[in-house]
């Protein structure tokens, strides 16, 4: 079985070179029946990675040790979920899994692709384009970094998953994120065929941005259950670090957000070309270098990277694939200038470029960060960039951003009506104020932290006042209750308000981080028994130790009872399990949490004397963390709103110009741009929509005469 | 900004050598040092929430007294840093930070 999974990886090396070529010289020359086939060698690729997939969740399902990697991060003992999630718990195995996931969005692209249309031409570029990321996915994992090396003789058990590793966040987050990076590769393909055919327009837009947004929704899971397992299991009371490893999967995540952005702005104005194709060269390689920074061990240490048989190969993937990308926007710089150009600097689209700007500037923070300890290494001088750092600079740049979500929506495109905003802003700005105001009479008085409460309170009035607007001018012009209102709102212009719904998310998730991080309260107590501390809100009692048997292993929990203004709520048991295959560790820790809407009180277990009357303990009460999760969800709605294909088809030509021509006349009612501005741009969209008609009725009555005299 | 702000955030670390020979100048200042954990010398007093240990680095060696929990990823001959500043005959650690590989772990020394 190993063999053959091998024997399948190496198959997928030579199909995904033959494929790139097959895309390339099918493309160059126009030869369909070559593209045919590469379409259909597509198919066979997902199918051979499948299988070579299958092949390692065999062995790792059947404990065969004589497989090198499953000895390394399996054992008998471990339960059949944390088998399956040791597939990427490591280097060859994560691999494995981006090739796996990267044949998978080669096949939905291959399937998404119809004849006919404009801008057909790209996909077969961005085909070869992908087959070439697989040429070296399938590379390191036939040959470099091969997930079925054996051990012989096989030991008798394996060395098991790291228990820290052993949870549920950290089963799903690789997975997630995975999801995330590699989707990434699409746009990027698509951006490099426009490049490669010199099309101009917006098409390679347009027909990934779906793919775009759906990659970015993973990406975003991905970092947020990264977060929450990192709240969960390493026991230290918070969710984000600023550690390598989480800025290596934020930075993309920056980015992609900015691209996406700029890209709505391109898709109607024409503008920002050449920053969006860069934006997309950055993201990519940004997963790249993700993949590469998590999983080559260059963290760990500077000789790690000497050792590590992938990183020099990872280094030169990422130097060859930027060179050739940038060498492809210097060369057709001409056709990225865009036609159009700013009309006002109080409009969406401005605003969306101040985002840009500002998400460009804290990705360059980040990566300031990250990369400055690693380089300072090779000069053997350690420095450590951390927190404090991350926090002081980002944290303005946050703000803004935050604020600007608030005005965004209330702004109009091309030009925002200027003598009617301050009456916009004001209910919303007066809700924030009254909010903030409220909470400092309440005792928070940190201006970071009301800045913070203040700046999310604003973006929730102003999406809750767009909402609300929106839906009275629709009810009024169409007769319609208001609800039914909204509600065709929502249905009609999916990516608009969809895109409000995650911004809404992201209002939640600021609470909660404004909250933990200005309010965590940290407490350390040993405890006899019937003897209880208050941290935060609440008062614990420690009533006695247990042992058992939890997920396969030993396992101690206590039992604490939590009061809440003097009233029992539950009984909490934070644990100490005993990994035998981990002694050297200590018995891990399993914090206990219980959640409410107001925060999350967090225990974890020191130890115990001997008889257990007595136990020591850590406990946390942190503010608002609840939100955070809850945002994520509340993101993931308005994304899957946005992306979910209600009306298919019915996005491009006049039926797009049709909801354009609605969404003026919305904005318009609602005094977002003055009456002029709306007559001529309403002109000016309802001229586009008779040349297409015309231009139609030309062809089919072209047609029609063709039919007539054969 | 960013360039203002880098060099105030960047933290040096000090090897243990390094940190015992200007231990006087640097009188009770609060420093990061770094060090690997002498096997044996772990003493954990769960019930009193105390944790010591030594630490070495190029053949100095500096006993480490920290209030806390002991992180799961503490273990002998593991790199650390330790935040804070020296208290009478010992290293008073405000924080105890373990460079933790396993959370960035590769297969390489596996089944060698």
């Amino acid at each position: 079985m190993p063999s053959f999974g091998h024997a399948a990886l190496v198959l997928s090396f030579f199909l995904s070179l033959g494929l790139t070529g097959a895309f390339f010289y099918g493309a160059r020359s126009r030869h369909p029946a070559l593209l045919r086939a590469a379409r259909t060698g597509v198919f066979f690729l997902f199918a051979l990675v499948t299988l070579s997939a299958l092949a390692l969740f065999y062995a790792l399902l059947t404990d065969d040790f004589s497989v090198r990697y499953v000895a390394a991060t399996s054992e008998r003992n471990l339960p059949v979920l944390y088998k399956i999630g040791a597939f990427w718990a490591a280097q060859e195995g994560s691999l494995l899994l981006w090739l796996w996931i990267l044949a998978g969005y080669m096949l939905a692209v291959a399937l998404s692709q119809r004849g006919g249309g404009r801008g057909q031409e790209l996909f077969p570029w961005a085909q070869g384009v992908l087959s070439l990321v697989a040429v070296f996915f399938s590379f390191l994992t036939s040959f470099i970094a091969n997930p079925f090396a054996r051990l012989l003789p096989p030991p008798p058990d394996g060395n098991g998953l790291n228990p820290l590793l052993q949870d549920p966040g950290m089963w799903g987050h690789p997975l997630l994120l995975y999801m995330g990076y590699v989707g990434m590769s699409v746009p990027y393909a698509f951006g490099m065929a426009a490049l490669i055919t010199r099309s101009p327009g917006a098409e390679w837009l347009r027909f990934t941005r779906r793919w775009t947004i759906f990659a970015w929704t993973f990406l975003t899971l991905g970092i947020v259950v990264g977060g929450w397992w990192a709240y969960r299991e390493l026991g230290w009371g918070g969710y984000w670090a600023w550690d390598p490893v989480e800025n290596a999967s934020f930075m993309p995540w920056l980015t992609a957000t900015a691209f996406f952005h700029s890209a709505m702005v391109e898709e109607r104005r024409g503008i920002l070309k050449n920053w969006n194709m860069l934006l997309i060269v950055f993201t990519f390689m940004l997963t790249i270098f993700g993949t590469f920074i998590t999983r080559s061990g260059i963290l760990s240490s500077v000789h790690a990277f000497a050792q590590s048989d992938i990183a020099p190969w990872f280094m030169g993937f990422i130097g060859l694939i930027l060179a050739a990308s940038l060498y492809l926007v210097l060369d057709r710089y001409g056709m990225l200038v865009g036609r159009g150009e700013l009309e006002s600097l109080l409009s969406k689209e401005a605003s969306f470029l101040a985002n840009n700007l500002i998400l460009a500037t804290i990705t360059a923070i980040v990566f300031v960060g990250e990369v400055v300890p690693l380089l300072t290494k090779l000069w053997g001088v350690e420095v450590s960039v951390g927190p404090p750092y991350f926090n002081a600079v980002t944290g303005p740049f946050f703000l803004l951003m935050v604020l600007l979500m608030a005005v965004c929506p209330l702004l109009a495109w091309r030009r925002a009506h200027l003598r009617n905003l301050p009456r916009f802003l004001a209910g919303p700005f007066l809700f924030a104020l009254g909010f903030a105001l409220l909470l400092a009479a309440g005792g928070i008085r940190r201006p970071g932290a009301l800045l913070g409460f203040f700046s999310a309170a604003f973006v929730l009035g102003s999406i809750v006042r767009e909402f609300w607007q929106a839906s009275r001018v629709r009810a009024r012009a169409l007769g319609l209750s208001l609800p039914r209102a909204l509600g065709g709102l929502l249905v009609r212009n999916q990516r608009r308000y969809g895109g409000y719904i995650v911004h809404l998310g992201i209002a939640l998730i600021v609470f909660g981080v404004v909250g933990s991080n200005y309010y965590q309260v940290s407490e350390k107590f040993s405890l006899r028994m019937g003897e209880s501390a208050t941290v935060g809100p609440y008062t614990l009692a420690y009533l006695g130790l247990e042992e058992g048997i939890r997920d396969n292993v030993d396992a101690v929990w206590a039992n604490v009872e939590v009061r809440r203004g003097g009233k029992v709520v539950g009984v909490i048991r934070p644990e100490r399990r005993f990994y035998p295959k981990f002694e050297q560790m200590g018995p891990s820790t399993e914090a206990a949490i219980r959640s409410s809407l107001t925060g999350d009180v967090y225990l974890i277990l020191g130890g115990w004397d001997a008889g257990g009357t007595v136990a020591s303990f850590q406990a946390f009460w942190n503010p608002l963390v609840p939100w955070i999760w809850t945002g994520l969800w509340v993101m993931v709605v308005g994304a899957a709103l946005a992306l979910w294909p209600l009306r298919r088809g019915r996005e491009e030509g006049e039926e797009a110009l049709y909801l354009r021509l609605r969404e003026l006349e919305y904005d318009y009612r609602m005094g977002k741009m003055e009456a002029a501005d709306y007559e001529r741009w309403r002109a000016e969209i309802l001229g586009e929509i008779s040349a297409r008609e015309s231009a139609r009725s030309q062809t089919s009555r072209r047609r029609r005469g063709g039919r007539r005299t054969p | 900004m960013v360039i203002a702000n880098l060099p105030r955030a960047m933290t040096y670390y000090y090897p243990v050598d390094q940190y015992l020979m200007q231990r006087a100048e640097l009188g009770t200042r609060h420093v990061q040092v770094k060090g690997k954990v002498v096997p044996g010398t772990i003493k954990w007093n769960p019930v009193a929430l105390d944790l010591r240990f030594v630490i070495r680095e190029n053949g100095r060696e500096m006993p480490v007294a920290y209030q806390g929990l002991k992180p799961d990823t503490l273990q002998d001959d593991i790199e650390v840093v330790v935040a804070g500043r020296w208290e009478g005959n010992e290293f008073q650690a405000k924080s105890v930070m373990v460079k933790c590989p396993s959370r960035y772990i590769s297969t390489e020394n596996v089944g060698k």
